[in-house]
């Protein structure tokens, strides 16, 4: 793994030079504050859209505070993961395209190393954002709502930061094999939603799916219990490394034509 | 609630809103070029929420 500190010094300044630091987190904390407050706000919204007929009657049950911090993780889960799929897609097709992949790896410094750095880097962005996003949703939940019970929600943080490292590791696989940056996004937002999909049909049969953890967090919020996740997980930590040495594979692969 | 707090609570939101929009904007200018029109990012940038900035960081940017 050598050369591993001086490449993640070289993702720092990436991420930095590409804003990736400024404008992920700052969707992830306008995701989780929208969340609350349109929870909080629906019926006056509904009042004020107009359209409805003179005396209509609504009636919508305030929600828990869990389920207000589901919910925003249902957020996260769409537009939330799309921002990561695009913020990463780059990753090695990018450096692939424009030639700095093949400078770096010239160099005696191991593919591993190399996607290693990458992966250190997302962990640290996606925490970063998640953690903003969903602070600020669990603060503005207190405020507006009311507070949930806090062993459920750092729980369900946590499961729910796994599942976005698990589609950023994915990102950065996809990135390393295919030549277009834009193909490996949404190959893997297309993969994650299909995960999800099949997880909610056979939900008894293939409880072991990383998206597993998705479902787990949303349900631990909303009602407080959760499916066994421990299976996901294990089977979500394997894949993860088992994708990074795919990627390491794919990196040093000379492109053709 | 009134007015006043409504308005405390509503400021981040806003304040995050400008964050993004204004990093989006100033890489637009500083760029030398851009994928496409460069006017054309700057309806997309401050009139599509979220999703306008989003996709010129993700799209925006010309590989050199």
């Amino acid at each position: 793994m050598s050369g591993f500190g001086i490449l993640l010094h070289k993702e720092w300044r990436e991420a930095l030079r590409t804003a990736k630091l400024i404008w992920l987190p700052a969707v992830f904390l306008l995701l989780g504050f929208l969340q609350p407050l349109t929870a909080k706000f629906m019926p006056d919204i509904l009042a004020s859209a107009g359209n409805l007929p003179e005396g209509t009657l609504i009636q919508i049950p305030v929600p828990t505070p869990g389920e207000v911090l589901g919910q925003t993780i249902s957020q996260f889960g769409t537009v939330g993961l799309l921002a990561v799929c695009l913020a990463f897609m780059g990753t090695i097709a990018g450096e692939k395209r424009n030639g700095t992949a093949d400078w770096i790896l010239v160099k005696p410094v191991s593919p591993l190393a190399y996607v290693a750095s990458k992966w250190v880097m997302l962990c640290l962005i996606v925490s970063i954002a998640f953690g903003l996003g969903f602070g600020g949703s669990w603060y503005y939940t207190n405020l507006l709502i009311g507070v949930p019970n806090s062993g459920d929600v750092l729980i369900s943080a946590l499961l729910y930061y796994i599942w976005l490292v698990f589609i950023g590791t994915v990102t950065i696989m996809t990135s390393a094999l295919l030549r277009s940056p834009a193909a490996a996004a949404f190959i893997t937002f297309g993969g994650a939603i299909v995960l999800q999909l099949v997880h909610g049909l056979f939900d008894n049969k293939l409880s072991w799916l990383p998206s597993g953890l998705d479902a787990a967090a949303i349900s631990k919020l909303t009602t407080g219990s959760s499916p066994s996740w421990a299976g996901s997980a294990i089977v979500t930590v394997i894949s993860i490394a088992t994708l990074l040495t795919v990627a390491a594979k794919g990196a040093v692969l000379r492109k053709k034509g | 609630m009134d007015k006043s707090d409504l308005l405390m609570i509503l400021l981040p939101v806003v304040l995050i809103q400008l964050i993004l929009m204004v990093t989006a904007l100033t890489f637009l200018f500083r760029m030398d070029s851009v994928r496409g029109k460069k006017w054309v990012w700057v309806p997309v940038i401050v009139l599509v929420n979220i999703v306008g900035p989003i996709l010129f960081f993700a799209f925006g940017r010309k590989e050199s």
